[in-house]
């Protein structure tokens, strides 16, 4: 398994990584926040701890300098954030109760977390560990 | 639209589902795909690199080979006159 100093070699990308990984996890563990919205068929609890899950896997592969498992872990918190922005639009839209403010924040995460996917995690400069 | 899809509880759900599903897959797809190109980029250069610290250490070995050649070539020589002085003593 190749295993890739991100810290050393890509600081943006494991700053980035971190620093979206600490917010989803206090997102995911802050289960007030998805209180004052929908919860059809548990959706909160499931949301919230598929989050805080999949939040700290991105931590343990930032640790253990895992690259797949990092591209794993920022593609699910992408899935499970655009799919909670759109739940939440469509259901602001239907009862008109709620604010568009927290679906648009959860898009700026997904968007976030969607960056760091895309960014290359290492250029020819860069060196890579081999186990 | 939005409406139709609001009303129905399952659609609700089903459709952000399917949407952030293929974003998300598409994205990682891509993803994937860049890490692979810019690992064999790196592990190219790095081949590269030590191809010419080779070929480096390869022309240094030819010269230090082609002096010491020249020195044992000028010792025979030597050994030879000395044979040959030798003789011409006794």
């Amino acid at each position: 398994m190749t295993r890739v100093r991100l810290r050393q070699t890509h600081p943006n990308l494991f700053r980035g990584s971190l620093a979206v990984a600490l917010v989803f996890l206090a997102l995911g563990l802050n289960i007030v926040v998805f209180k004052p919205t929908f919860n059809q068929y548990g959706l909160n609890w499931w949301v919230s701890g598929l989050f805080a899950l999949f939040a700290t896997v991105q931590l343990y592969a930032l640790w253990s300098k895992r690259l797949p498992t990092l591209r794993v872990s920022q593609a699910a918190i992408v899935f499970i954030a655009l799919f909670w922005a759109g739940a939440l639009t469509l259901f602001t839209f239907q009862t008109h109760k709620t604010s568009l403010a927290l679906p648009i924040c959860f898009y700026g995460l997904a968007v976030w977390q969607l960056l760091q996917l895309i960014e290359p995690a290492s250029n020819p400069a860069n060196q890579v560990e081999r186990e | 639209m939005i409406a139709a899809v609001g009303d129905s509880p399952v659609l609700l759900v089903a459709v952000p589902a399917v949407l952030s599903a293929v974003t998300a897959l598409f994205t990682y797809r891509y993803a994937k795909r860049k890490d692979k190109e810019t690992a064999v980029t790196t592990f190219m250069e790095r081949v590269q690199e030590d191809n010419k610290e080779l070929r480096a250490r390869i022309v240094l070995l030819e010269t230090r080979l082609a002096a010491a050649e020249e020195a044992l070539r000028l010792v025979e020589r030597a050994t030879v006159k000395a044979a040959l002085l030798k003789k011409q003593q006794d």
